[in-house]
């Protein structure tokens, strides 16, 4: 019991080590704060960018000045877009060795066990150091099933750049919201990757993204087309330190699902809790295609992040797995949406959330069935867990129904560890901060389950020391 | 103030048209002039008297529809009711309000006082139509400590119409109120039902029946808020949606910080009859209490294939079979119906509908 005491005073915030070490604010070019016609232009003109896309950027800036910020979710007052820095240019253009990205920045992307990462168990990395991407490569033999993983900026100026020009922002169209309309003005970094048909990558691709510039925001582009009964496991990290001026994060990521394709999308967000993630994602899914969410939300100071799928093809399949753990400072507003656009489509949406220390942890969906989408079959669940009272954790779902052959079905519960379970745990032999934890744990399992080895420990880790400090 | 009707309490994306009432299904915009409220003139029961003013603390009790809907409802009703319950009450207060060409507009304040320990139902038929018709009412409920009020609510309105039912409930230590209701009329028919669950041990049942057709606009938002300690609220709706008919239901179970051991439940089921009518629910859990359970689950959609089945194998035929399922949708609300006739009167509506649409085929 002595030792339970003594713990608790010593821990009261998650340690964050790896994460939270600052290099030394060294950019190629640093742009002026602010979001002006002269900045979103030299951002392209840096980027050396066709004429289209500067054009698509001016028209984004305009709506995004028309554009209202929400009126719904957690407060966005204390954003103040005057003082954040859209574009930082790191000191380092793209390579495809580690041994060539800079000393520092590569220190930086070890600590947080990307390079060992790579060559254990994924198939190609992407590396983003603030506004641009410092390292890409894809294994030989991959690249060899034709397989392209590439930045975007490459691409877009590339062999690609007509399969750019088709698909970017056109499923999340800069009208659709302010922040999508602002990552059309400034986006930057990112990665594309383009399956052919038929071909299966076996081991994951992943693409970190790392902010280091205080004030600064980042706004990586991804695009992932996966072509007829192809499959990708796509992973997506993201981490920061944390700062006392805030950060912003308005990426955008576009997926295309072709008919009897399979994609999966893995995302651990760890970014510091002085940010603002304001990201979109969206899928469009073919006949017969299906794209599963994989997503774990534990960082930033506010979160505005909802995957949407849209099943337009007939048997096109979502599945949706997501944990949210808000601590304190933190309102992290999560959850999904999807679109019923065709015939025979599923969709299964389950998500957990824990709220402690006066965290805010918001679930909120929206499943839409259209007319056409006869004999389709929706499932969601949320389940909160409150590990205190001075938190909070809402649950906010809509479903629209259009279909009279639809089976749609959704629950959701609420409360806090069942002193019963705790009791038999400690009559176990266990102490009470290791019964909570191992019940937290079991609450996420559903989720650390669906993640390769490696970063189901990461989050187990997270989870642990999210944990610590909150328990008695 | 805010304007809006059926606000909800948390707000979500715009764009799904679930945070307030329509604008074009509002009530027709007139001025709200200080009404003549005439006194409810029926005959009593033992155990109910009338009062002569409104308390003051339960005219601040809200209901579920909002603040301004309340308020031009309290000054500009038409006709008052306010009854005390004292001990229990030998038989229901049955209030009837018939919409017709000599009187399209109803606007009528019910209040409710139950003194501790009493016990009374009331029920109230809204029923007739008029071309532009609108009947408004707000009910305002305060169950004192372990009284218990079950309040009955029946809209049998014609499809010229527009019904608004605003409830506000403030339930004290070990009270008890009931909300039955069955919803059937109306071009639009607007109902906000807000429970303050105050005092420890406090419960709340609420029961909703609706049945839609043609191009009617049903619009719900029914809100359970966990005030006191050991709270329990179970909040069940039962639906069938036909024609090109809409509905919204908003169904909030709102946990406050200090319920300790509370307990809230809501459920939905949604029948979709037909490929045109448009079906969306909103079921919201807000929680700022640790030591609290809260659930709520919606099945939407067609009929449930294995039902059908069993009932086909015993003999029904698919019609039967369909025509057993939708009635026994109702029956929850119907069996807390004690008047025979008039639940005989709905039963016959579900039939008649039943009748005139796909069902049948």
């Amino acid at each position: 019991m002595k030792d339970f005491k003594e713990e608790k005073t010593r821990v009261d915030q998650a340690d964050r080590t790896i994460y939270d070490v600052k290099d030394r604010l060294d950019p190629a070019y640093l742009m002026d704060s602010g979001i002006t016609p002269e900045i979103v232009n030299q951002i392209s003109k840096e980027k050396n960018e066709p004429e289209w896309m500067r054009l698509f950027r001016l028209k984004s800036l305009k709506l995004y000045n028309e554009i209202p910020l929400p009126t719904w979710g957690p407060s966005l007052d204390e954003l103040n877009m005057d003082q954040i820095v859209t574009y930082v240019r790191p000191k380092s253009t793209m390579k495809a060795k580690w041994s060539d990205v800079p000393d520092d920045i590569k220190e930086t992307f070890e600590r947080l066990g990307i390079p060992k990462a790579e060559r254990k168990s994924l198939a190609g990395v992407g590396a983003q150091y603030d506004s641009e991407v410092v390292y890409h490569n894809v294994r030989a033999e991959v690249a060899s099933q034709g397989v392209v993983y590439t930045d975007i900026e490459s691409a877009l100026t590339g062999p690609y750049s007509d399969m750019i020009r088709k698909h970017f922002m056109k499923l999340v169209p800069p009208s659709d919201h302010k922040f999508a309309a602002l990552h059309g003005a400034v986006w930057s970094g990112g990665s594309f990757v383009y399956v052919p048909a038929g071909v299966s990558v076996e081991i994951p691709l992943q693409s970190y993204f790392r902010l280091n510039a205080p004030g600064a925001g980042q706004f990586e582009h991804t695009l992932i087309i996966v072509e007829e009964g192809a499959y990708l496991h796509f992973i997506e990290g993201c981490s920061a330190p944390r700062y006392y001026v805030a950060n912003l994060h308005a990426g955008c990521v576009e997926l295309y699902v072709g008919k009897n394709a399979r994609l999966r999308y893995s995302t651990i967000e760890n970014w510091s809790k002085n940010m603002y993630n304001l990201n979109t994602k969206r899928a469009s899914v073919e006949e017969g295609g299906t794209v599963e969410w994989i997503s774990g939300s534990f960082g930033s100071h506010i979160s505005y992040l909802y995957p949407m799928s849209i099943l337009k093809g007939k048997k096109a399949r979502m599945e949706f797995t997501g944990i949210t753990f808000a601590g304190e400072g933190q309102n992290l507003d999560t959850g999904a949406k999807v679109l019923h656009a065709a015939p025979d489509t599923t969709s299964h949406i389950s998500t957990k959330s824990i709220s402690r220390d006066g965290g805010n942890s918001t679930f909120r969906s929206v499943v839409t069935v259209t007319e056409k989408a006869e004999g389709s079959k929706s499932a969601v669940s949320c389940e909160s867990l409150m590990l205190d009272s001075i938190s909070r954790s809402d649950t906010i779902p809509v479903m629209d129904i259009s279909c009279n052959q639809a089976d749609i079905g959704h629950e959701a519960k609420i409360g806090r560890i069942s002193e019963s379970a705790i009791f038999y745990l400690m009559s176990r032999g266990l102490s009470e901060d290791d019964a909570r934890a191992l019940i937290v744990g079991g609450f996420a399992e559903p989720i650390a389950k669906e993640l390769p080895l490696e970063y189901a420990v990461e989050m187990n880790n997270l989870i642990h020391l999210e944990m610590k400090g909150s328990i008695g | 103030m805010n304007t809006q009707i059926n606000r909800l309490p948390v707000p979500t994306w715009n764009r799904t048209g679930v945070n307030w009432l329509d604008q074009k299904a509002l009530p027709p915009d007139r001025e709200y002039l200080q009404g003549r409220h005439l006194p409810y003139d029926g005959i009593l029961p033992h155990g109910i008297t009338l009062m002569d003013h409104l308390p003051a603390e339960v005219a601040d009790i809200k209901s579920g529809m909002g603040e301004w809907l309340d308020e031009s409802i309290r000054n500009g009703a038409d006709k008052t009711c306010y009854l005390l319950g004292n001990g229990i009450a030998s038989e229901p207060v049955i209030i009837t309000q018939n919409l017709d060409l000599t009187q399209p507009v109803i606007r009528t304040h019910f209040a409710i006082k139950a003194n501790p320990g009493s016990n009374l139902t009331v029920v109230q038929i809204n029923r007739g139509d008029a071309k532009d018709g609108v009947i408004e009412n707000l009910t305002q409920i305060d169950a004192q400590t372990d009284s218990f009020v079950r309040l009955i609510s029946i809209q049998l309105l014609g499809k010229n119409s527009q019904s608004f039912d605003a409830v506000g409930a403030r339930i004290g230590k070990g009270a008890k109120i009931e909300l039955i209701r069955a919803v059937f009329g109306g071009k639009t028919a607007a109902c906000g039902s807000m429970a303050h669950l105050e005092g420890q041990g406090g419960g709340y049942q609420q029961d909703t029946a609706y049945f839609t057709d043609e191009d009617q606009i049903f619009d719900f938002n029914d809100i359970a808020s966990h005030i006191g300690r050991e709270t329990v609220s179970e909040m069940h709706t039962a639906g069938v949606l036909s024609g090109h008919s809409s509905k919204i239901l908003r169904g909030t179970i709102d946990f406050k910080a200090g319920s300790a051991h509370s307990i809230g439940h809501e459920n939905e089921t949604v029948l979709l009859l037909s490929p045109s009518a448009r079906n969306r629910t909103v079921p919201l859990i807000l929680c700022g209490e640790e030591a609290v359970e809260g659930q709520h689950a919606a099945t939407l959609g067609r009929f449930d294939e294995k039902q059908l089945y069993y009932l086909c194998s015993r003999g029904l035929s698919l019609m039967e079979a369909k025509r057993l399922l939708v009635e026994a949708r109702f029956m929850p609300v119907l069996n807390k119906i004690t008047q025979d006739d008039l639940r005989q009167e709905i039963l016959t509506i579900i039939e008649r509908r039943l009748d005139e649409h796909e069902i049948s085929s």
